[in-house]
């Protein structure tokens, strides 16, 4: 957890192409992948990881306001009485699923193509956007 | 030196992990983690947003907890993310178009789609 969240101060180092070797994230098996056009990672900037980080953040966070998983934090805070013990469990078990979550697309990116990759991840997002629909139309 | 063990029950604290461990498995967050996990350039932008957006949003449960119904219209908030995902899905459903242009020659058995 502390070495993923100290990351993004070497991402200026980590995005020259000579020290992709060293990076931890996976990126040479993905530069592999698409070494026929020039690979985004060696140019993704401060600004374009902010970017990813904050439009993550957004749809994420505004998905799960009012989800039953609040539901659930703020019912059991309130039964116990003692809300941080409550937060602290919430929200390991929110990092946890969220690393698996990310572990799994990571992998997926080192053993499928790119492109059919993007499909993939596009039909998801729209499959999530669905759900989140008949959550508004049903109120 | 404070007695962690009496600060923090830790039979509530597993309690509060596994419930929201297992409720959160294949749940739309977790999806949408695997989404962009496997879309992005970076990785580790996908992990800190997907992680502080949660835990921001179990501690508002915690703070405010049932006052979040008055205090934020929840569908519009909805029917905004979900314009968001849509908005990331199309993005990438371009960028896979124009790897297409690129590759016509390379990869001929996807010319179909």
């Amino acid at each position: 957890m502390m070495a993923i969240s100290d990351e993004p101060l070497q991402s200026e180092k980590a995005s020259s192409p000579t020290q992709s070797s060293d990076s931890d994230m996976g990126e040479p098996d993905r530069a592999n992948l698409d070494d026929a056009k020039p690979s985004p990672q060696d140019t993704l900037t401060w600004k374009g990881e902010l970017q990813i980080f904050l439009s993550t953040f957004l749809t994420i966070f505004l998905a799960e306001v009012g989800d039953k998983t609040q539901l659930t934090v703020f019912l059991m805070s309130a039964e116990s009485g003692s809300p941080w013990t409550i937060f602290l469990g919430a929200g390991s078990a929110l990092i946890a699923t969220s690393l698996c979550g990310i572990l799994l697309g990571r992998w997926l990116s080192q053993h499928v193509s790119p492109k059919l990759l993007e499909r993939f991840a596009a039909v998801l997002l729209l499959a999530i956007a669905t759900v989140l629909l008949l959550d508004v139309w049903q109120g | 030196m404070i007695d962690l063990v009496h600060l923090i029950d830790l039979k509530l604290l597993a309690l509060a992990f596994v419930t929201v461990f297992v409720s959160e498995l294949g749940d739309k967050s977790q999806i949408a983690a695997i989404a962009l996990g496997c879309s992005t350039k970076s990785v580790r932008a996908v992990f800190l947003g997907t992680a502080l957006a949660l835990v921001l949003a179990s501690f508002i449960g915690v703070w405010i907890g049932g006052g979040m119904g008055y205090l934020l219209p929840t569908r519009w908030v909805k029917a905004i993310a979900a314009v968001g995902f849509i908005i990331m899905a199309v993005r990438l459903l371009l960028e896979a178009n124009e790897d297409d242009e690129d590759n016509a020659t390379d990869m001929p058995e996807t010319s179909n789609s």
